[in-house]
């Protein structure tokens, strides 16, 4: 393998600082986990609002969502970190600007996914909810929802994993994560490649340990219904 | 007035519903007595379903009173701009519903539920029963339709047949005064059919007020009290089934002509 390489890739440098990646990859997950459940709160009164008959609701939703999916998320660091601050609106530390910059962005996301699984529930479910005299809070509760949440598990780990590598851009407000200690490491010992790649690996590795923790919330889901 | 309050338990009167500029009911006046077992024929598309769900108001009325039990319901106001005035409203509704059971074509069970829980949850929501006393409920109502040994399963595991018991059952936990069975056998394989049918007419017996829309021509002459037939959004004939062997409009001798030799 690495005789076919046209340079040596340099293991002992990325084990050497191994504790510095790591400390740093465990804030980028703590940040993207705060930022997609932040995401997850916030996107389902957002969906539901949506789908909300009365304008006063649906339309804030509707601009709500369009931007959270529309403004990049550099623009939303730099706002809620310099911009705001600059203007004396708020001042944030890189965390929290970091946290709320992916929970807003995600929100959008969130809120599409959570509207295209509720309307993956068949009307059927609804009327005869209605019809054993569950009133509609109690059918969105205890018959939608949870029929739905099973539809949403798939894209919503889609979206953690876009906010899990957005939030390596949280670098730039001097965030001490994990792809800033990578890059701290490689300016310093000029190994730039070694460092970047585990960089990658490390965030592909969360992925996917990310993706066998949500195929088991699925399957306990899934109680009752094959797929 | 008190007179029809006292002998019928669901009166209709001028009710219809559209649906945009299509009207799919037209003005229908219905009175349906206690224990009188009213079974809908006619044609797909002739308004029997949506004249079944404006009755619990799954699909609000859009005009005319519906009057249950002796109590008057209209068609809900909509407030498009503020919807928490119309949570009373709402709520009326809600009672309503629970006072009355229906029986879909497609069963809509609820799949994420165990067969048990889905006829224990609207005894354990609307009549306030623990969920010990609407467990119990649940288990003797599912004995009632033969279903007690697959309480625990979840109803992918069940038939066509079955998933309809279950409904059914879900349906009688909240016992209500009239039971609405929308083509409760049109989704079933033949031989599942005389299985639910003879539950329906085992209700029948014990005196349950009952509408039942469906195409099984040979039930609906043995049980019914009353048959109603409709086309195009409005009540053609009613009468007897005696009267129906021999019935009086064109559009009804053709339709019963079809579905004899069909």
């Amino acid at each position: 393998m690495i005789a076919v390489l046209p340079f040596a890739f340099d293991y002992s440098v990325v084990s050497e600082h191994s504790g510095e990646l790591l400390r740093g990859l465990l804030l980028t997950v703590e940040v993207a986990a705060c930022g997609f459940a932040l995401a997850a709160v916030l996107g389902l009164p957002l969906a539901l609002a949506g789908r909300s008959r009365t304008p006063l609701l649906r339309i804030p939703a509707t601009m709500w969502i369009a931007l959270a999916r529309g403004v990049p998320l550099l623009i939303v660091i730099f706002w809620l970190y310099y911009a705001a601050a600059q203007e004396g609106l708020f001042s944030l530390t890189a965390f929290i600007a970091g946290m709320l910059s992916l929970g807003l962005t995600g929100s959008g996301y969130m809120a599409e996914i959570y509207r295209s699984a509720l309307s993956a529930v068949p009307t059927g479910q609804f009327e005869s909810a209605a019809a054993i005299g569950l009133s509609r809070a109690q059918a969105f509760r205890v018959v939608i929802l949870p029929q739905a949440l099973r539809t949403a598990i798939p894209p919503a780990m889609n979206t953690f994993v876009m906010l899990l590598k957005g939030a390596t851009l949280l670098s730039v407000i001097g965030l001490a994560d994990m792809f800033y200690a990578a890059k701290l490491v490689a300016v310093n010992e000029f190994k730039p490649f070694e460092l970047y790649t585990a960089a990658a690996v490390l965030v592909i590795a969360v992925t996917l340990v990310a993706a066998i923790g949500s195929g088991l919330v699925e399957r306990r889901l899934s109680k009752g219904v094959r797929r | 007035m008190s007179a029809t309050t006292t002998s019928s338990l669901l009166e209709l009167q001028q009710v219809t519903k559209q649906f945009g500029t299509t009207t799919v009911l037209q003005p229908t006046d219905l009175q349906v007595r206690r224990g009188e077992v009213v079974c809908v024929i006619g044609p797909s598309g002739s308004g029997k379903s949506t004249l079944l769900r404006c009755v619990n108001f799954i699909a609000p009325p859009s005009t005319g009173t519906i009057v249950f039990d002796g109590a008057e319901y209209k068609p809900p106001t909509d407030h498009r701009w503020v919807p928490a005035l119309g949570m009373s409203e709402e709520k009326r509704l809600t009672r309503l519903r629970s006072e009355i059971g229906m029986v879909f074509q497609q069963f809509n069970v609820f799949p994420h539920l165990t067969v048990r829980e889905n006829v224990a949850l609207g005894c354990r929501k609307t009549c306030g029963l623990s969920r010990a006393q609407a467990n119990e409920r649940a288990l003797a109502e599912l004995t009632r339709v033969g279903m007690a040994e697959k309480a625990d399963a979840y109803p992918e595991r069940l038939s066509g047949g079955q998933k309809q018991r279950v409904a059914i059952a879900r349906a009688l936990a909240l016992d209500p005064k009239l039971m609405l069975f929308d083509e409760a056998t049109s989704a079933l394989d033949p031989e599942l059919v005389n299985g639910i049918l003879a539950i329906m007419r085992e209700l029948a017996e014990g005196g349950m007020t009952m509408m039942v829309v469906t195409h099984e021509m040979r039930f609906a002459m043995e049980v019914a009290d009353r048959v109603i037939f409709m086309d195009r959004g409005a009540i053609v004939e009613e009468g007897t089934p005696e009267q129906f062997k021999a019935p009086q409009h064109e559009r009804t001798q053709t339709f019963l002509r079809s579905i004899n030799h069909g």
